[in-house]
C-alpha cells in the first residue's frame, strides 16, 4: 500500500471490470432474484503465507443465510469454470 | 419532485444519494427525530430503513424494516464486516431510485456503527451509488452515564459520530450538562454536539453535512490540537516590593497548587517567558503551604492547603519590584481567587486560561497529532500502514492532512478503521506548511503515537 501513490488507472479499471462481470455471472449460474445481493471484493493480503490478492464472493439471497466463496487470486484471474465449481461445491 | 437544493447536493456527489446513519441507544430519542425528519417540509424525499420499529407517526410508503445481519468479508477481521441486510435492502431500494433523494438508516440501540459505515466503502457498486453522509448519534443527557462507562456499544456510537446529540436536556443540571459535553468531545474530538429537550434541533445541521467527505479532513478544533499543560490558568503582575496576599475561598479540591515565578518581559511575553519553568514547576517536587503561610518565590510548587471554612489567606513577599507570573493549577475564579495589596484587590496585566491535561483514564478517546514542516513520505507512508495493520481494529476514525516532502498540495485522508481514503488537496501557496491528524479510537496510547507521527519528520 502506498498512500501517496498514483493509482494505476487502468489496473483499477480492469479489476472493477472483472468484479461486475463476476456478480453478473454468479446471478445468472445461481439465477438471483432482484431482492438478492451479491458483492465481489478483491482484497490485497499482506499476512505472511498469504497470496497477494484474494477475491471474495458474496452471496446474500433474501430468506437464507449468506454464503461465501474465497479465491486466492485476482478477480480478473476466476474463470468460470473455477466459480461454478465453487458455487456448486 | 425534488428541490434544486437537493439536486445541488446530490449533484455534489457525482449523483450519488446521500446517506445518514441514526445511532443511539433505545430512549433517546431517535424514533421522535425520525418522526420531526419525515414530517417537516425540508423539500427531501427520504427512504427509511429502520432496524428498530419505532412508532413512525407518519405515512411513508418508503419505510423498510431490516434485521441486523452481520457479515465477514475476511474470516475475524473486523475491518472487513458489513451489514448483510443493508447491503440487500439498499440494492433493492437503488431500483426505486426515481422516488427519493436521500437515505436514512436507523440502527438498534446495540449496533456496532463499525459495520454500517464499512458497508458503504467495500463494495464498489454501493460506493458509485451511494454516498455515506455522516453518522448521528442522539445521546439520552440524563441516562448516558449509566452505561458509558461499561457499554462498548455506547462508546463506540459517541466515537463514530460526526454528529452528537445531546437529548432530554432539561432532565440534567447545566453543570452536569457542561461536565457531559466535555467528557464526549474528549472522547470524540471531531464530532459536532448539539444540545436538545426533544431532539428539536434543525434538520440542516444533521443532514448533508458532509461527514466522510475529504474536504472536511482539513477542519479540526485546532483548540483541540492545542498543547496541554499541567495549570489551568496564568497572570501576569506587574508588583512594587512589599507584601500581598493571595485570597482564596474554598472550591472543588481541598488544595490547589501555585507557583510564582520572576520574569523580566511584560503582558503576554510575560506568560510565554515563564511557561517552561511554570511545566517544570509542576511536575516537580511540591511544598505545602497551610493558611497564614508564605508563598515561596521561583521555588517548587506550592500546595495551598484550604481545608475548613475559607476564606485562606496566604502571604506573598516581593523582594524587589518588577513582573511577577503567578501560575495556578484551577482556574481563579473556581476559588474566587484575588491577590490583594496594600490598596485592594489587584488584576493581572495579561493572562491565560491554559488547556490543562486531562486525566486520560477514557477507553474511548480522541488523539490530536500536529507538527510543523515537511513529512517524509516514505516514513509516513509505513508509520500508516503499520499502525492500520497493528490498531485497525482499535481505531475507530481518522481524519487529517500532511505536509509531503517535494509535494506542492497538501495530502488530505479520512479513515474507518483500516479503510483508508485519500487525495491531493489544492497547492499551499505560501501557507505554513503543517502535518495534523485527529484518531479516534479505543486504548490509543497517545505518546506511541505522538512518536510514531514526529519521527515521520523530515
Amino acid at each position: 500500500m502506498d498512500l501517496f501513490g498514483n493509482r494505476d488507472d487502468a489496473a483499477e479499471l480492469a479489476r472493477r471490470l472483472a468484479e461486475t462481470r463476476l456478480k453478473s455471472t454468479v446471478r445468472q449460474m445461481l439465477q438471483l432474484g432482484e431482492n438478492d445481493a451479491v458483492m465481489v471484493t478483491e482484497l490485497a493480503c499482506s499476512e505472511p503465507g498469504c497470496p497477494p490478492r484474494e477475491t471474495v464472493i458474496a452471496v446474500l439471497a433474501d430468506g437464507q443465510p449468506p454464503q461465501q466463496r474465497k479465491f486466492h487470486q485476482a478477480a480478473a484471474d476466476v474463470d468460470e469454470v473455477h466459480l461454478l465449481a465453487a458455487l456448486l461445491g | 419532485m425534488a428541490t434544486a437544493m437537493d439536486e445541488v447536493a446530490i449533484d455534489k456527489h457525482n449523483g450519488r444519494v446521500p446517506v445518514t446513519v441514526l445511532t443511539g441507544f433505545l430512549g433517546s430519542g431517535k424514533t421522535t427525530l425520525l418522526n420531526r425528519i419525515l414530517s417537516e417540509q425540508h423539500g427531501k424525499r427520504i427512504a427509511v430503513i429502520e432496524n428498530e420499529f419505532g412508532e413512525i407517526g407518519v405515512d411513508q410508503e418508503l419505510v423498510i424494516g431490516a434485521e441486523e445481519e452481520l457479515f465477514e468479508m475476511n474470516n475475524g477481521c473486523i475491518c472487513c464486516t458489513v451489514r448483510g441486510d443493508l447491503i440487500r435492502i439498499l440494492g433493492t431500494l437503488m431500483k426505486r431510485r426515481e422516488k427519493f433523494d436521500y437515505i436514512l438508516i436507523e440502527t438498534t440501540g446495540l449496533a456496532d456503527p463499525g459495520p454500517v459505515a464499512q458497508t458503504f466503502f467495500v463494495d464498489d457498486e454501493m460506493r458509485d451509488k451511494l454516498h455515506l453522509d455522516g453518522i448521528v448519534t442522539l445521546v439520552d443527557a440524563r441516562h448516558v452515564l449509566l452505561h458509558l462507562d461499561d457499554s462498548s456499544e455506547a462508546q463506540e456510537q459517541i466515537a463514530f459520530a460526526d454528529v452528537i446529540i445531546l437529548n432530554k436536556t432539561d432532565l440534567v443540571s447545566a453543570d452536569e450538562l457542561n461536565a457531559l459535553e466535555a467528557r464526549i468531545h474528549r472522547m470524540n474530538a471531531n464530532a459536532k454536539i448539539l444540545r436538545s429537550q426533544q431532539a428539536d434541533v434543525p434538520i440542516p445541521e444533521i443532514l448533508d453535512q458532509g461527514g466522510f467527505d475529504l474536504d472536511r479532513a482539513l477542519e479540526i478544533d485546532d483548540k483541540f490540537l492545542e498543547p496541554e499543560y499541567p495549570f489551568e490558568w496564568g497572570g501576569a503582575y506587574h508588583l512594587e516590593a512589599g507584601d500581598y496576599r493571595a485570597v482564596l475561598q474554598g472550591g472543588p479540591d481541598p488544595a490547589m497548587g501555585a507557583f510564582v515565578v520572576p520574569v523580566y518581559s511584560r503582558g503576554e511575553d510575560a506568560l510565554k517567558a515563564a511557561e517552561m519553568a511554570a511545566v517544570l514547576a509542576f511536575s516537580g517536587e511540591e511544598q505545602s503551604v497551610q493558611p497564614g503561610g508564605e508563598i515561596a518565590i521561583g521555588d517548587h510548587l506550592q500546595q495551598l492547603q484550604l481545608e475548613g471554612d475559607g476564606p485562606f489567606a496566604f502571604l506573598l513577599r516581593i523582594p524587589k519590584s518588577g513582573v511577577y507570573v503567578v501560575f495556578t493549577q484551577h482556574h481563579p475564579d473556581e476559588f474566587e481567587m484575588q491577590l490583594h495589596g496594600a490598596a485592594g484587590p489587584l488584576e493581572a496585566e495579561a493572562s491565560r486560561a491554559f488547556k490543562p491535561d486531562h486525566e486520560h483514564d477514557e477507553e474511548v478517546t480522541s488523539v490530536g497529532l500536529v507538527t510543523d514542516g515537511d513529512m517524509d513520505p516514505r516514513r509516513f507512508n509505513e508509520w500508516m500502514q503499520k499502525l492500520l495493520m497493528e490498531k485497525g481494529t482499535d481505531i475507530f476514525r481518522m481524519k487529517g492532512f500532511v505536509a509531503i516532502k517535494g509535494k506542492n498540495e497538501r495530502f488530505l485522508f479520512q479513515g474507518v478503521h483500516m479503510l483508508f481514503d485519500g487525495k491531493p488537496d489544492k497547492p499551499w501557496n505560501g501557507a505554513p506548511r503543517k502535518s495534523q491528524i485527529v484518531l479516534i479510537g479505543r486504548n490509543l496510547n497517545r505518546e506511541e503515537l505522538t512518536e510514531g507521527f514526529l519521527a515521520c519528520r523530515c
